[in-house]
């Protein structure tokens, strides 16, 4: 009597071809998205400098962030999520940091170009020594500099950058205080309200000191001298 | 031979030459940087006669008997220090001052930490200030001082003349921006495009280093290539390595700004220009610049690119003194105090100006009283 492989009824043989067939089909599959995206992206890299940094950034929006951004499970949950959301912002931060370096190194590509194109006109009027060279370079990236400086898309590039900077610092502050609670050490914002409580109450004494000295007929306003305490 | 032809070397042999040049200099250079280097800044002895949480008031040891009557207090800003005004011997304007007979006094606000974040410019004005100003009405046995004030000190003491008129004699506002509704400094465009709450609320107190690598990025062919081009030029002149590292020491010694003042002057000066339409409050009063009656000096610099000509000149018009003047100097914002030219203009000026206005005559007394009880005022030299 031959035993059937193919009977339904016997899971284990079919189950393993169906598995190693899924898995197998789902493992080739996500080789050529891969490779899909891989040639999308590597189409991008001659040519203007700031298309490989928006692929870059179209790439990691739509495939790696969502990693990052999803739900987290389990007692460490809390700590997952900021690690995670320290390595999403640092990632923004690093690619907003990398477009402000291609804005700012602008100028001075286009200068040495500029300079590189004067002297190669064969214009013997053009050549000079190095220091009217130097002097005549510096000057006309300082006028590059003024202008780009002003150009609203610098303007808004500083403005990502900043955003992008201030979101990295935070997130690295709630991660790493979140590691220092385990050590019970006290968060800024533990410290800012104690420091804003201080600030109130000194307010508040000094109020009462300027009432109690102007009802008794003396104006005395500030606190006693005290000697420098500290060098720097 | 063409005697058309230029006689001009070709560049590459210029080049070579200056590579010559240039390792002579460097075995030079080498010398002089790996020698002693007199570097120090602030070398004018001081005492500090007042200190009030991280402030302190620094009173400079008279070097003549006192020709004004009226002690002088100078205020500088939150950003960089009070050093500048004392750099190097021969390009001190406190020397000058105390040369000429004027006794000074000067605010340090020392290094603000997190504890002061949630100081206000009314904590400054209305606290710091008024209480150096009445130390120094007390200790002077005055009623008033003469009041100077440089950049956004400059601002501060624009504000404390308003509230408190009754305590200045005379107000010399140096390089100082009031009014902020323009677009000819790079800063001032910046400034209105910036989210300052979301950096308050990101680093509690602002960064020196980060407002030095905005200072950088305002000019950075000239601020970050050529200067130091400069110095390679000039590396084997001593006193210009000297004179250069002072300015570096100072350049990049920039405190922390507490963060509401810095909200506050962002919101209130920048974005909204307040203080020249006389409706910016501090707490509860307002800064009313037609309060401020007593003579006032306004100099500012013809190229200063953080406070442009248009930013500090509407302050006289501004004000209810009648007894005002404008003077711009063809110089920089940093160029007032340390250039070689502006020296003998600069502080000469101010001195001839307030001793033209200090009292109504009279000879001046022997300087400060001696305090009853003395606490153990150090005689605080402090180089850097």
């Amino acid at each position: 009597m031959q035993h059937s492989s193919r009977n339904v009824q016997d899971p284990q043989p079919d189950a393993l071809s169906l598995l190693m067939g899924g898995w197998g089909r789902e493992l080739i599959d996500l080789h050529f998205q891969v490779l899909r995206k891989a040639v999308a992206f590597s189409g991008t890299l001659p040519g203007s400098g700031k298309g490989p940094l928006d692929a870059w950034g179209a790439f990691y929006e739509k495939e790696i962030q969502p990693f990052l951004k999803a739900p987290q499970v389990g007692l460490a949950r809390y700590y997952q999520e900021r690690s995670a959301h320290l390595v999403d912002k640092f990632n923004s931060w690093n690619k907003a940091s990398i477009e402000f370096l291609r804005v700012v190194s602008g100028p001075l590509e286009k200068s040495i170009r500029s300079l590189q194109g004067g002297k190669g006109n064969g214009d013997g009027a053009g050549l000079s020594t190095s220091k009217e060279l130097y002097q005549r370079w510096i000057e006309q990236l300082d006028s590059l500099y003024q202008d780009l400086l002003r150009s609203p898309d610098f303007i808004q590039c500083l403005s990502d950058t900043l955003d992008a900077l201030e979101g990295f610092v935070t997130a690295r502050t709630e991660y790493v205080q979140g590691l220092g609670k385990a050590l019970q050490l006290p968060t800024l914002r533990d410290l800012d309200e104690a420091y804003r409580e201080l600030y109130l109450l000194k307010k508040e004494v000094r109020a009462l000191r300027e009432e109690r000295a102007e009802k008794s007929g003396r104006r005395s306003n500030r606190p006693a001298a005290r000697p420098a305490s500290r060098k720097r | 031979m063409n005697f058309g032809e230029s006689t001009r070397k070709p560049l590459w042999s210029e080049l070579a030459e200056e590579l010559g040049r240039l390792h002579g200099k460097a075995r030079k250079a080498r010398e002089i940087l790996l020698g002693s280097l007199s570097t120090e800044i602030a070398t004018t002895p001081f005492e500090v006669v007042h200190q009030e949480d991280r402030t302190r008031l620094k009173h400079y040891l008279p070097r003549t008997a006192p020709t004004l009557k009226t002690p002088l207090l100078i205020v500088y800003a939150l950003i960089n220090r009070e050093t500048m005004l004392d750099l190097q011997p021969d390009r001190s304007v406190v020397q000058t001052f105390l040369n000429s007979g004027l006794d000074v006094y000067m605010m340090d606000w020392g290094f603000p930490t997190r504890k002061d974040r949630f100081l206000t410019i009314e904590d400054h004005v209305c606290g710091y200030m008024d209480h150096a100003v009445d130390f120094i009405r007390e200790r002077h046995g005055t009623d008033r001082i003469n009041l100077m004030g440089i950049c956004m000190g400059g601002s501060f003491c624009v504000m404390y003349a308003a509230l408190y008129p009754e305590k200045i004699r005379n107000l010399n506002t140096t390089v100082t921006p009031t009014s902020f509704e323009t677009d000819e400094g790079l800063l001032h465009v910046w400034m209105r495009r910036l989210d300052a709450d979301r950096m308050v609320e990101t680093y509690g107190n602002i960064p020196g280093d980060l407002m030095n690598f905005g200072f950088l990025l305002l000019n950075p062919a000239r601020l970050v290539i050529d200067k130091y081009r400069g110095l390679l030029e000039s590396v084997n002149d001593k006193e210009f390595v000297e004179n250069f590292v002072r300015m570096e020491k100072w350049i990049f010694d920039s405190p922390d700004v507490p963060g509401e003042t810095f909200r506050q002057f962002i919101r209130d000066c920048y974005r909204e220009n307040l203080l020249i339409r006389s409706r910016m409050k501090l707490g509860s009063r307002r800064v009313d610049l037609k309060r401020i009656t007593m003579p006032l000096l306004n100099i500012y610099a013809r190229y200063d690119h953080l406070v442009p000509p248009g930013a500090a000149r509407e302050l006289t018009q501004a004000v209810g003194s009648t007894d005002v003047e404008d003077v711009c100097l063809d110089t920089g914002h940093i160029g007032v105090y340390v250039s070689s030219k502006t020296q003998k203009e600069f502080a000469p000026r101010i001195i001839r100006w307030l001793r033209e206005r200090d009292d109504d005559g009279g000879t001046p007394d022997s300087g400060p009283q001696p305090p009853a009880a003395s606490p153990a005022s150090a005689c605080a030299r402090t180089p850097s």
